[in-house]
């Protein structure tokens, strides 16, 4: 049971990290973008 | 697969708006986007009514530039991308032998932005001066001219991009970490490794959209002359930076249909799909191609021989992983034991309508052809091969290959197959006239047009009403199907293949709660 909490908390991380990467990637994108328009 | 404990859910209002369940957040996708077909349809109507006639018989000049310009913003962000997005959240998980999406509360989130955003860009018809109506495209300086539905319009197009960034990042995050023990990359559906790229596309390209139109707000509100050349700005920027999104747009839009192609043609070909990898290849190829062909959508803006002719190659290469998929279809296909049920009707329209407005794009890509094809009927007629006999349709075909076992039941097969037909047939009654008549030179996006071109928008307006009508029996089959029928079984098909076929139909509210092998 507790290595199941275990593994379920990792996989709530892991897929979190995923995410947090995968927006900071489109935020980015958006930044790039205005800073562009500035040129 | 599931005890009854699993299958436990809050029901009534609470359970539609609280929901972090797959399978109940790409319902409400699924029906939202099916609500949206309708809406963009009867723009579409209004618009074939008044070309019923040369002249001006219906609407005045300005709104009907306000429903083309409505029609294309409904259908591409409320009724083809949410509607990709249902299919997404019901079969990814299934499919993946996942218990749910990765980020369940982000996916409650990413619908419910959804109705707000379109009330608030539908509600823009109501403001003084109209809803916005310089084309979906949202070209400077009509843009930053416009009334105030276009600041509507902005912020309304921020909460979608929000809304398909959350939903892709969720996707991806789900393909990524969540796949079943022994579900490798390489043994992915096709339907899951489309979306995927797919998402990555989204995350690429809604950003740039983003900023596009925050440009556009800071342009009308702020004093800044980004797309203004009075102040020093160029409204030129402003297209290639909306087709560097525009483009990979496309493609958002048609590469999860290939997906749906190629699941339901293996089942009915009773066949493997021919050549899985070149297929995922193929797949990545074009996306990375969508985002070097922007600048083919604005030929005729004047640009340096270099960049049409980089434009025009880039472009004809597409055709390339393209053809190879077509190939692959059809290879499937070749001797296998084929059967014609409904969901088989579309997938084998959809290659071949598909593969008509894949030609069609290919004649658009030659540059000098292009500045005589460019903003006439024979690019509407190519968009809609593409986008209605090649999205929408996969689409159509996806719902009755999996509708049995989302809701349990079988849906009537004469009435699906009716519907096939006569969407079919209308669709190709609306649309093949429109390639002469832009071929002849009658320019898209106007209300009145030349006596001779009268014939042709006839045919197109009476096969339109007729597409239109066709989508109530599409609608009465669905609720036929939700409320009875004969008994689905688990596997549904005899040619079907994958884990969302090893659960009962239809499947437990809570799916893969112990995590399948595969072999």
């Amino acid at each position: 049971m507790m290595a199941n909490t275990d593994k379920k908390q990792a996989m709530r991380r892991a897929n979190l990290r995923t995410a947090l990467v995968l927006g900071a990637v489109a935020v980015g994108l958006f930044i790039y973008t205005l800073v562009h328009g500035f040129k | 697969m599931a005890s009854a404990h699993h299958d436990e859910h809050p029901t009534g209002l609470k359970r539609w708006l609280f929901t972090t369940n797959h399978k109940d957040i790409g319902t409400l996708y699924l029906l939202f986007s099916l609500l949206m077909l309708f809406v963009g349809g009867a723009m579409a109507l209004v618009v074939r009514a008044e070309l019923f006639q040369p002249g001006l018989q219906i609407v005045d000049p300005h709104f009907f530039n306000q429903m083309t310009t409505m029609h294309a913003l409904v259908m591409i962000f409320g009724a083809v991308m949410p509607g990709f997005v249902g299919f997404a959240n019901w079969q990814l998980p299934m499919m993946i032998g996942a218990p749910d999406m990765a980020l369940p509360r982000m996916n409650n989130w990413s619908f419910w932005i959804l109705p707000f955003a379109f009330t608030l860009l539908l509600s823009g018809l109501f403001l003084p001066g109209g809803g916005p109506a310089g084309g979906w495209t949202l070209y400077a300086p009509l843009s930053t001219k416009g009334g105030m539905s276009m600041d509507f319009t902005i912020l309304a197009i921020h909460m979608l991009g929000i809304s398909s960034v959350l939903g892709a990042i969720n996707i991806i995050v789900t393909v990524l970490n969540m796949r079943a023990p022994g579900m490798t990359l390489m043994k992915m559906p096709l339907f899951v490794w489309t979306w995927l790229i797919t998402a990555f596309l989204l995350i690429a390209a809604m950003p740039v959209l983003a900023g596009a139109v925050t440009m556009l707000l800071t342009d009308r509100h702020f004093g800044t002359h980004f797309f203004d050349a009075a102040g020093g700005g160029d409204p030129v920027m402003f297209q290639h930076i909306f087709w560097f999104f525009g483009h990979p747009e496309v493609y958002i839009m048609i590469l999860p249909a290939f997906g749906i192609a190629s699941q339901i043609i293996p089942t009915f070909a009773r066949k493997p799909l021919f050549g899985y990898e070149s297929m995922v290849y193929a797949t990545a190829s074009i996306a990375f191609l969508s985002f070097i062909v922007w600048a083919h959508h604005m030929f005729t803006v004047g640009m340096p021989a270099g960049g049409e002719l980089f434009f025009m190659y880039a472009t004809m290469l597409i055709a390339v992983p393209t053809g190879v998929k077509v190939f692959n279809w059809v290879a499937t296909m070749w001797r296998g034991s084929m059967t014609f049920e409904t969901p088989m009707l579309y997938a084998i329209a959809f290659v071949f309508l598909f593969t008509i407005g894949g030609l069609s794009g290919l004649m658009l890509a030659i540059v000098p052809a292009d500045f005589q094809y460019q903003d006439t009927y024979f690019v509407v007629a190519h968009f809609h091969y593409v986008l209605f006999s090649g999205a929408v349709m996969a689409m159509m075909g996806g719902a009755f290959y999996w509708l049995p076992k989302w809701t349990g039941h079988m849906y009537n097969e004469t009435l699906g197959k009716w519907h096939f037909w006569l969407t079919a047939i209308f669709f190709n009654v609306t649309f093949f006239p429109q390639h002469f008549l832009g071929l002849a030179g009658m320019p898209r996006r106007i209300p009145d047009y030349a006596l001779q071109f009268t014939e042709f928008n006839q045919i197109s307006s009476i096969g339109a009403f007729g597409l239109g009508l066709s989508q109530l029996l599409f609608v009465y089959i669905i609720v036929q199907t939700i409320r009875g029928g004969k008994k689905a079984t688990d596997k549904v098909w005899e040619g079907a293949e994958g884990l969302e076929w090893t659960l009962s139909s239809p499947p437990p509210y809570h799916s893969f709660v112990v995590a399948p092998t595969i072999k």
